[in-house]
């Protein structure tokens, strides 16, 4: 099955996180999050793009989504 | 579990062009948050006037380290109005920043607040007890405060918990104490924490603490580790503090002791020697084997055999002992010897010697051929300045040509009154 660009951009993404996140000592330091973050970020956008193209938006959400995203959002405050 | 999927149909162009717009604008709204921190903490790190930190808390205003480090920043400028605002941002910011909590307290204080600063050091303690550079900064305030009793106890837990600040924990805490008051109160009562105590302060070179924290840790009845008393002997002897490492070598080291005979062993009757401490150490020399004779003594069921096989030229001083002795006093050494086949013009004897330069300070009569128990005696007197002396048994090169070294030497009945 051929995979699309998107799918190809995610996976090329993906896979330079895992090589980048160690390399940045764990990502600890503000530089290194938030170039982990905006590759996150930019995989998102691409994904969203991508969807559009097939007339749809496909969200899949894995179980405990929202009790992350609730710990998510106290990120900081505690 | 199963994943949730939510499908989102997009049936007309301008939906499609809705939903794009939609996510570049929440994804234009996440960015600045991503970037901004990087952007302040860049510029947090080259700040060196207050407009610089000013501009670098502006780029992420919801940080409270860095609203904390502008309020320290003011307030090492004697703005303590500005300070109070920023500090009072992080706490708002984060209500459980015990740091920023306890920064408010010093603030109180220098405002000759005391019953503020006190409530701030309670709630920073109340939030993180267990924060050494909190513990730190409320001895400082109590010492400031006039509180010696709070702040002696505060730095009786930096001793307890933070090896790398016991040191100057210790030196703050003794320094407070009255002059009839015990170091040792300073220290932590169950034996792990002085145990713990005593290595740190070993570790770090620090032999007033280590003495303190000893004294405390062998009042205890749980027996101290042998590798750490070990340690600690070698310390003191390396000191040169021959009667305190003899004191504590004598708790560490179960040996009857009969009379008032310096050298430890000196009837060589243990099954082994130690080899630290203040039992016999021997060094290998190629040509002279040393050992515990059991079937010859002069008293007793054992001596020590030295067997030669060697050069003339052979110089042995290879089985020594440190001996703790008073400064000043006069000794007699005396040991019990026996030769046989041991021909040559440099016989063995014992040498009383200074650790550090091994300068001589007496020697007995030799003893070389075949002989019976004979006796090696010398008197000594000790520099008033010394208790911890080598003795040692030694053969010196012959001054002329002989030759080559055989036979064996017995010693046994080493004293030092």
């Amino acid at each position: 099955m051929s995979r699309t660009w998107s799918e190809r951009l995610i996976e090329a993404g993906a896979l330079v996180l895992l090589v980048f996140t160690p390399l940045a000592f764990g990502t600890t330091e503000r530089w290194s999050e938030a170039a982990a973050e905006l590759l996150v970020l930019g995989m998102a956008l691409v994904y969203v793009v991508g969807t559009v193209r097939d007339w749809e938006i496909r969200i899949e959400l894995p179980p405990g989504w929202l009790m992350r995203t609730f710990g998510w959002s106290l990120r900081g405050k505690v | 579990m199963k994943n949730q999927r939510i499908f989102i149909r997009l049936e007309s162009r301008r939906s499609r062009a809705l939903a794009v717009v939609l996510t570049l604008l929440a994804a234009g709204a996440l960015a600045p948050s991503i970037v901004q921190p990087v952007v302040a903490d860049r510029l947090a790190t080259n700040a060196v006037s207050m407009a610089d930190r000013e501009r670098a808390t502006a780029w992420d205003p919801t940080d409270p380290a860095l609203q904390t480090w502008l309020g320290r920043a003011y307030e090492r400028q004697g703005d303590l109005d500005l300070a109070r605002v920023r500090l009072e941002e992080a706490v708002r910011l984060r209500p459980s920043d015990a740091y920023a909590i306890m920064q408010l307290a010093l603030l109180a204080e220098r405002r000759h607040d005391a019953r503020a600063a006190r409530a701030a050091v309670d709630k920073a303690l109340a939030l993180d007890a267990h924060n050494v550079a909190i513990r730190w900064e409320a001895a400082l305030l109590a010492l400031r405060l006039d509180d010696r009793d709070q702040a002696l106890d505060h730095l009786r837990y930096i001793l307890a918990v933070d090896p790398a600040q016991r040191d100057a924990a210790f030196q703050l805490g003794r320094a407070l104490l009255r002059p009839d008051e015990n170091p040792q109160t300073l220290l932590p009562s169950e034996p792990e924490g002085l145990t713990g105590i005593l290595i740190a302060a070993l570790e770090h070179d620090d032999l007033p603490l280590a003495n303190v924290a000893w004294a405390r840790r062998v009042s205890l009845a749980a027996p101290v580790p042998n590798d750490v008393g070990r340690r600690y002997v070698q310390r003191l002897l390396d000191e040169g503090n021959g009667l305190a490492a003899h004191a504590v070598w004598s708790t560490l080291v179960r040996w009857p002791v009969s009379d008032d005979n310096a050298v430890w062993n000196g009837s060589f009757e243990a099954e082994r020697l130690l080899g630290w401490g203040f039992d016999w150490r021997i060094q290998r020399v190629w040509g002279v084997d040393v050992a515990l004779d059991p079937f010859v003594a002069a008293k007793g069921r054992r001596s020590l055999r030295l067997t030669f096989n060697s050069f003339p030229t052979l110089d042995f001083a290879g089985v020594t002992q440190l001996v703790a002795v008073e400064p000043g006093r006069e000794y007699h050494l005396e040991a019990r010897a026996k030769a046989s086949g041991f021909e040559t013009r440099s016989g063995v004897k014992l040498e009383i010697v200074l650790p550090r330069d091994q300068v001589t300070l007496a020697e007995t009569n030799t003893i070389a051929g075949t002989t019976d128990w004979m006796a090696l005696t010398a008197m000594v007197r000790i520099p008033d300045d010394t208790s911890l002396v080598v003795l040692r048994v030694r053969r010196a090169r012959t001054a002329g040509p002989e030759g080559n070294l055989g036979g064996k030497v017995w010693i046994d009945e080493v004293t030092l009154r």
